[in-house]
């Protein structure tokens, strides 16, 4: 992500435009030129990186693009960390001590002399007195970005910077998959966001975004929450964000409008993963069940603004039945299901992680659970999804 | 029945539609969960109103009585007493203002002893951390928990950065029943605040030397963690119960050539500043000035003309010659020296041959210079910022300021660290000015404080 300092955009009637780059030849080669130094300098000490950089950075029209690439360059690779100097130290300041007891005429004689005590010249002692600093630390692997990568990264860099401020957003996503809904409602929960669904009409899925304590005031503290969900919701094919956000020292409220004509590269992997105890269990239960039709399930309207998001659906018989899966970390989660549930008919079936449900006393014996849950210990097994199923259709 | 959990930091309340009334003013309805919910802060106040009027669960609680004992109890200092007895006054909610060294982390280990609940005690640095978890730990003989720096270990009684402490709360601000902000001026800071506000705790005690803002802000440590219960001065323990001190600022020259390039510099970057409608007294003059640098080949060589006119002020060779000569001049004695930047402070550490201790500087090794400087095995040390406040260094006589901001805080911060007392101990505190630069200016700015003799205290912070 981009600091503050390096964060490009312009005010324009009340609202907020990133400034982004596109690919032109000069953008490119300044990628490209930087790239090249850092991948370059295998063994080398990030200040002296950092210093052989500064004529590329001022090669440009643009300091500012330059030092965001640079920064995002940095934060994808990895340096080792220098040497430990500290018995170097130990024995030098302990030399030095005994010293400065009765200093001698100037620091230069006083310097020679400790050096010396310690078997290194003045000049070698002060090279090597701190010489593992942060700045000392030698780049050992160098990023894997590519031009192109670099700037799609530093784009969205630029949004995630801007929403750091942010305390909601209304997102509407016009992707009608209903996995690609189900895993972005995950990757909501994974930042740790709630939603409040304010349309779902089939063609357009609107949420509210902001994080549990948003309704109390108007502190923008899930900012940086917003920011990591971007790069799931940029996965989408179609859709929009709009965020009001206070941007630069003046920190007034600017509105900021994203959509998916920005050209901002998500990271597919959010909408592309299928956990793998989910994937596990569908293979299971597609193998130990053959008559049924094991599948991604659609997102579940509850009432009241409230959506489940089941992990996965059985049809057979012309019925289906959704299943979701309550882990140690869904506490509040279950409570609302187990409220909706109190009354019968919501054809889904509720498996329960025995550790959260250890944390509940008599959850084991809830009605709810009894007529259409399960308990599971870190993976549900396809044995107790099948006989919850069943119960379920045959109530 | 109405019924309380923690969730994510705030209290969420089922049940309460029909009881609304009661506390409707500190709870709104969230949609998202179906529930009411509430700051995890006035976790007390709802507790207080629905108490004998409504059946209630709490499920939100997860702190502990303690039965700790102080193994050997040390007497109190009449100031000490005073404050105490005002905050059990005033429920146990409120701020402590005492000069730094005078004791006010006993203050707070008496407090919690009158508590006996699991309490979180805020720091802002990992040096302090360490301090008071082993201050602790060394009274109480039990177990305390740490997290910052990489630490993270809870137990009833735990000690925090601000910065951890923000990250953590929505899991376990629940498990506190006790809230301890020390340095509190720095709780009211944006996100900071959260910590406090995430967290339960009905028992909430603020510590500061200093708690004014400049932004107005400290004006919110009321609501975080209650009113101002008492207040001692400097100059009311100064002899007494702190050392006695001197201050003296001493100024210096520039060397000739250093002079001239000092000039030249300061010239360049004022001359940009000018041409670029710069306004440095506007609160985002600074900023101006570097955007205006980022966009024009002129404005970054105005930029590093700045720089370099400031490390010229700051670290000149007349103020490494006058820091040796202090040096000798206090030769035997526990010396701290400060800077406003780390490469100074690690210029003079390789030029000296001496501890320089900075947010690089690790754990363990931190731990180490602290003690042998401590023990007067390595009686000199060089600092940036990180020993400013709160670390306990009772030994050191003599602070040698070679840079720092215009902070009034900062500058009383550091004059604290010298004045443990001890047996006719005179501390002193030396400034480093070079003579004829902004330094001049810079340090009238921070003396405006009643321990400098200047009742006029406002914090300030220097461009």
């Amino acid at each position: 992500m981009l600091t503050k300092d390096l964060l490009r955009f312009k005010i324009a009637d009340g609202k907020a435009l990133p400034s982004l780059v596109k690919p032109t030849p000069a953008i490119l080669s300044l990628a490209a030129n930087l790239l090249g130094h850092w991948n370059g300098g295998v063994g080398q000490r990030l200040d002296d990186l950092e210093d052989g950089a500064v004529p590329i950075l001022h090669q440009t029209r643009s300091l500012l693009i330059a030092k965001g690439f640079q920064k995002l360059i940095v934060d994808a690779c990895t340096f080792a960390e220098a040497p430990s100097a500290g018995e170097l130290r130990a024995r030098a300041f302990a030399v030095a001590a005994e010293r400065l007891k009765n200093p001698l005429a100037d620091e230069e004689a006083h310097r020679t002399q400790v050096a010396t005590e310690v078997g290194l010249t003045a000049e070698a002692l002060a090279e090597q007195l701190y010489a593992d600093l942060p700045g000392f630390a030698r780049l050992t692997v160098p990023s894997d970005l590519t031009p192109e990568t670099l700037i799609a990264q530093y784009n969205l860099a630029q949004c995630q910077g801007l929403l750091l401020t942010a305390r909601e957003m209304t997102v509407t996503v016009h992707d009608t998959d209903a996995g690609v809904r189900r895993r972005l409602l995950k990757a909501l929960r994974w930042c740790r966001l709630l939603a409040d669904v304010a349309g779902d009409e089939g063609k357009a899925l609107t949420l509210v975004i902001s994080g549990p304590a948003s309704v109390l005031d108007q502190a923008s503290r899930y900012g940086l929450n917003l920011a990591l969900f971007l790069p799931a919701l940029a996965s989408c094919r179609r859709w929009e964000a709009t965020a009001w956000i206070r941007p630069g020292q003046e920190r007034i409220d600017q509105q900021l409008v994203l959509t998916e004509e920005l050209g901002l590269r998500g990271d597919t992997r959010y909408l592309a993963h299928i956990p793998q105890e989910v994937a596990q269990l569908t293979k299971a239960l597609a193998e130990a069940w053959p008559e049924a039709v094991i599948g991604e399930a659609p997102l579940m309207p509850l009432g009241g603004g409230e959506l489940a998001v089941p992990d996965l659906e059985v049809r057979i018989g012309g019925r289906t039945i959704a299943v979701e899966l309550f882990h140690r970390w869904h506490e509040a989660a279950l409570d609302r299901r187990l409220k909706r549930l109190a009354t019968p008919g919501l054809p889904l079936v509720i498996g329960v992680d025995r550790a959260l449900a250890k944390r509940r006393a008599g959850l084991a014996e809830h009605p709810v659970m009894a007529r259409q849950g399960f308990l599971f210990s870190d993976l549900p097994t396809a044995k107790a999804v099948r006989k919850a199923v069943e119960a379920v259709m045959s109530a | 029945m109405i019924t309380l959990t923690f969730a994510d930091g705030t209290l969420l309340l089922d049940g309460l539609n029909e009881h609304l009334a009661l506390v409707g003013d500190l709870c709104v309805f969230d949609s998202r969960v179906g529930k009411h919910r509430a700051k995890a802060s006035h976790y007390e106040g709802i507790l207080r109103r629905l108490h004998g009027k409504v059946e209630y669960r709490d499920e939100a609680k997860a702190y502990s009585v303690l039965k700790v004992r102080e193994g050997q109890p040390q007497a109190l200092r009449p100031y000490q007493q005073v404050a105490i007895d005002a905050w059990l006054t005033n429920k146990k909610r409120g701020v402590v203002v005492l000069p730094t060294g005078a004791g006010k982390s006993y203050v707070a280990l008496r407090c919690i002893l009158a508590t006996q609940r699991s309490a979180l005690i805020l720091v802002p640095t990992i040096d302090l951390v360490q301090q008071w978890a082993g201050d602790l730990h060394r009274r109480l003989g039990v177990p305390i928990g740490q997290y910052g720096g990489g630490e993270k270990n809870l137990q009833d009684i735990t000690v925090s950065t601000y910065d951890s402490a923000v990250l953590f709360m929505p899991w376990h601000g629940n498990r506190f029943g006790m809230f301890i902000a020390d340095e509190c001026h720095h709780l009211p800071a944006g996100i900071t605040s959260t910590a406090a506000e995430m967290c339960l705790a009905p028992f909430r005690l603020g510590l500061s030397a200093t708690p004014e803002r400049i932004d107005g802000l400290h004006s919110r440590l009321d609501e975080l963690i209650g009113p101002e219960v008492h207040r001692t001065g400097i100059t009311e323990l100064e002899g007494n119960f702190l050392a006695s001190y001197q201050v003296d600022v001493v100024e210096v020259a520039l060397d000739p050539d250093e002079d001239e390039a000092y000039r030249a510099h300061r010239q360049e970057y004022l001359t940009f500043a000018r041409l670029s409608r710069v306004d440095f007294s506007r609160p985002d003059g600074w900023q101006q000035f570097l955007s205006a640098a980022a966009r024009d080949p002129k404005g970054r060589a105005a930029l590093r003309a700045y720089r370099e006119q400031k490390r010229l002020a700051r670290s000149g060779r007349g103020k490494i010659r006058e820091l040796w000569r202090l040096l000798k001049e206090h030769a035997g004695e526990r010396t701290i020296i400060f800077t406003d930047d780390n490469a100074t402070a690690y210029d003079i550490g390789r030029r000296f041959v001496i501890p320089v201790l900075t947010h690089h500087t690790k754990s363990a090794e931190r731990k180490h210079m602290l003690d042998q400087f401590r023990s007067g095995a390595w009686p000199v040390l060089a600092t940036s910022k990180v020993l400013n406040e709160g670390v306990d260094v009772p030994e050191a006589a003599v602070g040698i300021i070679v840079s720092g901001s215009g902070s009034v805080r900062e500058h009383v911060q550091r004059l604290g660290r010298i004045l443990r007392p001890s047996k006719d101990k005179v501390a002193m505190l030396y400034e480093i000015v070079t003579a004829g630069t902004a330094e001049g200016y810079t340090s009238e700015r921070r003396r405006q404080h009643a321990a400098f003799g200047n009742e006029n205290f406002w914090d300030t912070e220097a461009p």
